[in-house]
């Protein structure tokens, strides 16, 4: 659509590439690089809070400051989830991946005293400890039937949306840029999910759904440790059998049409083509559904 | 003086902290709770709100200020013994099993990133920005010191300054912090402030020196842990740089501590160490921290209170776990 996203103005002379820039260059510790633990910072959380702020009175530098913390933070927080259990050959890499995610915390704590925003210290601790009790709630769940897409979906909004309702609450309290906000992060997830693997023990949006909709005997491919190829095979079958991937493409499609009418009456025509092109499936045709089953 | 004895004196403090810290660990996720109260129940020995008590009490002492920098310092402390027992696989802390062990890894992640929010919501109630500022920044060093303990492993080419830059950055820095923090939110003068910072960076440099012998010479008992972890991850620390410093031993310590040493190969480096010396020497080390920190305590006027704190740091600086 010939947007650059790198020049895309968040504000009066503030640019996406500049605050991009700003937080890479906090986050660039020699260590972590060398072992390539860094995250390349979303761009989309980066837009989203942009559009937060729009009707707030902070100065540029606050400004970059704010959204840097915040997308530090998120980042930090996601670098813990790649932390799996048992012992791993690259012991080096998995120890920094802690030790980053910890680092990219303590710059965001840095990075709002240096803006003066103490307020938003608070407001964003209530967010992560929000974003941690819904990713322990996810961690902790059985796909037995007891857990359905909106458990789910609500569990994942908080793990991907609280800093920037918390960042809604402090600078633009109004109903419709919540809800621009929440279809804007409920979109990503569905987006996510259609990249996602499905094997078996794995929390998905399809795996979720399967468990709600398959037998007691089915059941058990959904669970099945170890894994194997045989399981893995007939899992996939269940998907197709229920066609759980063209739900969560409908439900994708359902959340971009309703996105795509708030995000134009907020952010106008040429900020919904901007907004989209941060979705990978925009322009998947639910035709395309039957050949995601499975995994 | 005995330690004991300033805990008595902070009793109901120490106790209405205890509480504090048992109510942020509270959530409406109830295994994240089980999980964050495992750490609490498992104990410790409390030294930073005892610092940040005892610093207290050379301003307008007030407990209720005192309370958020205690309990957030303390949670900072639990947030990151949370994720250094995945980065270490520690499966034992104080005679208990860790959060990893007992709930996992991805647990513990979660527990120390929640654990780590409540303190920074605790702490945000501080409305002086000069110990905001300062305690930012020495956040983010704590980070760093523990990246570059990673970078570190196995380097038996590091000089005694790494070292000592490291160990600030592990473990003084928050003594340093809870001296400091306590003193600023009691609103004591500037010079008070500084004095106090500076003695919790010398008790604190002591107290990580000492942490580092004990790991050769205290009891898994005693310690509460296997003994010669630090050794066994490839942590270098300065009983092993004094011992490296004759050249016989140099040599055999750089064939038998390497990144595939085996049980026996560390047993073996753990004798060296000890029959060199290294202990000795690092025991000066730490003396010698202890006395630029009673130095510093000097320049105060006397009290009940600089008393306390000069035994707190001898206790932090010779304890025997």
């Amino acid at each position: 659509m010939g947007v650059d996203l790198d020049n895309l103005s968040l504000y009066e002379g503030l640019q996406m590439n500049e605050v991009q820039t700003f937080a890479e260059h906090m986050i660039a510790h020699q260590v972590l690089k060398d072992e390539s633990v860094l995250p390349a910072l979303s761009q989309l959380q980066l837009f989203l809070g942009a559009a937060v702020l729009t009707k707030s009175s902070l100065g540029a530098t606050v400004r970059k400051r704010l959204l840097a913390a915040m997308v530090m933070m998120y980042h930090g927080l996601c670098m813990h989830d790649f932390i799996t259990e048992g012992k791993t050959s690259h012991e080096k890499r998995r120890q920094l991946t802690i030790l980053g995610g910890d680092f990219l915390s303590s710059l965001f704590y840095r990075l709002l005293v240096e803006a003066g925003l103490l307020d938003m210290v608070k407001s964003f601790s209530k967010a992560i400890v929000n974003i941690n009790e819904a990713k322990m709630s996810v961690h902790e769940v059985q796909l037995n039937g007891t857990y359905n897409e909106g458990d789910y979906l609500k569990d994942l909004s908080t793990i991907h949306g609280a800093l920037l309702r918390a960042l809604c609450d402090a600078y633009a309290p109004f109903e419709r840029i919540r809800t621009f906000i929440d279809l804007a992060i409920s979109a990503n997830i569905y987006d996510r999910e259609l990249e996602r693997s499905n094997h078996a023990g794995e929390k998905t949006l399809a795996n979720v759904l399967l468990s709600q909709l398959a037998t007691e005997d089915e059941l058990t491919f959904l669970v099945m440790q170890p894994r194997s190829e045989v399981g893995d095979k007939r899992l996939s079958s269940l998907h197709s059998k229920y066609g759980t991937m063209k739900r969560v493409l409908f439900g994708f499609r359902e959340v971009m049409s309703q996105l795509e009418n708030v995000a134009i009456d907020l952010i106008g025509r040429d900020g919904w083509a901007i907004l989209e092109r941060f979705f990978q499936h925009a322009n998947t045709g639910t035709e395309h559904a039957p050949s995601m089953e499975g995994g | 003086m005995v330690v004991a004895d300033l805990y008595a004196d902070l009793e109901l403090d120490l106790a209405y902290v205890e509480e504090r810290l048992r109510d942020q660990l509270r959530s409406s996720q109830p295994a994240l709770e089980h999980a964050a109260i495992h750490l609490l129940q498992a104990g410790g020995k409390r030294l930073r709100p005892v610092f940040v008590l005892l610093a207290g009490k050379f301003g307008d002492y007030d407990i209720h200020r005192l309370e958020k920098v205690a309990v957030g310092l303390e949670l900072i402390h639990m947030a990151t013994l949370v994720h250094d027992d995945v980065i270490d696989n520690a499966e034992t802390r104080r005679g208990n099993p860790t959060v990893k062990a007992h709930f996992g890894n991805r647990v513990a992640m979660y527990t120390g990133d929640f654990i780590f929010a409540q303190a920074l919501s605790v702490l945000s109630g501080i409305s002086q920005p000069r110990a905001h500022h300062i305690l930012s920044i020495a956040i983010e060093r704590m980070c760093v010191g523990e990246i570059e303990q990673i970078r570190d492993l196995y380097s038996l080419q590091q000089s005694f300054r790494n070292y000592l830059k490291r160990i600030r950055r592990k473990t003084a820095l928050l003594i340093e912090m809870s001296c400091a923090l306590g003193a600023i939110v009691s609103d004591s003068d500037s010079n008070v402030v500084s004095t106090l910072r500076r003695f919790g960076y010398y008790a604190g440099m002591a107290f990580q020196i000492t942490d580092d012998i004990l790991d050769f010479t205290a009891s898994a008992e005693r310690l509460g842990k296997p003994i010669g972890g630090d050794l066994r991850q490839g942590n270098i620390t300065i009983p092993v740089l004094f011992a490296l410093q004759d050249a016989k031993r140099n040599a055999e310590l750089n064939q038998l501590i390497s990144p595939t040493q085996t049980p026996d190969q560390v047993s073996r480096a753990i004798a060296i160490v000890k029959e060199s010396g290294g202990i000795t020497s690092a025991q000066d080390l730490a003396d010698r921290y202890l006395q630029k920190a009673e130095c510093a305590l000097a320049s105060l006027p006397s009290s009940p209170a600089r008393d306390s704190l000069m035994e707190l740091a001898k206790f932090v600086g010779k304890r025997d776990h």
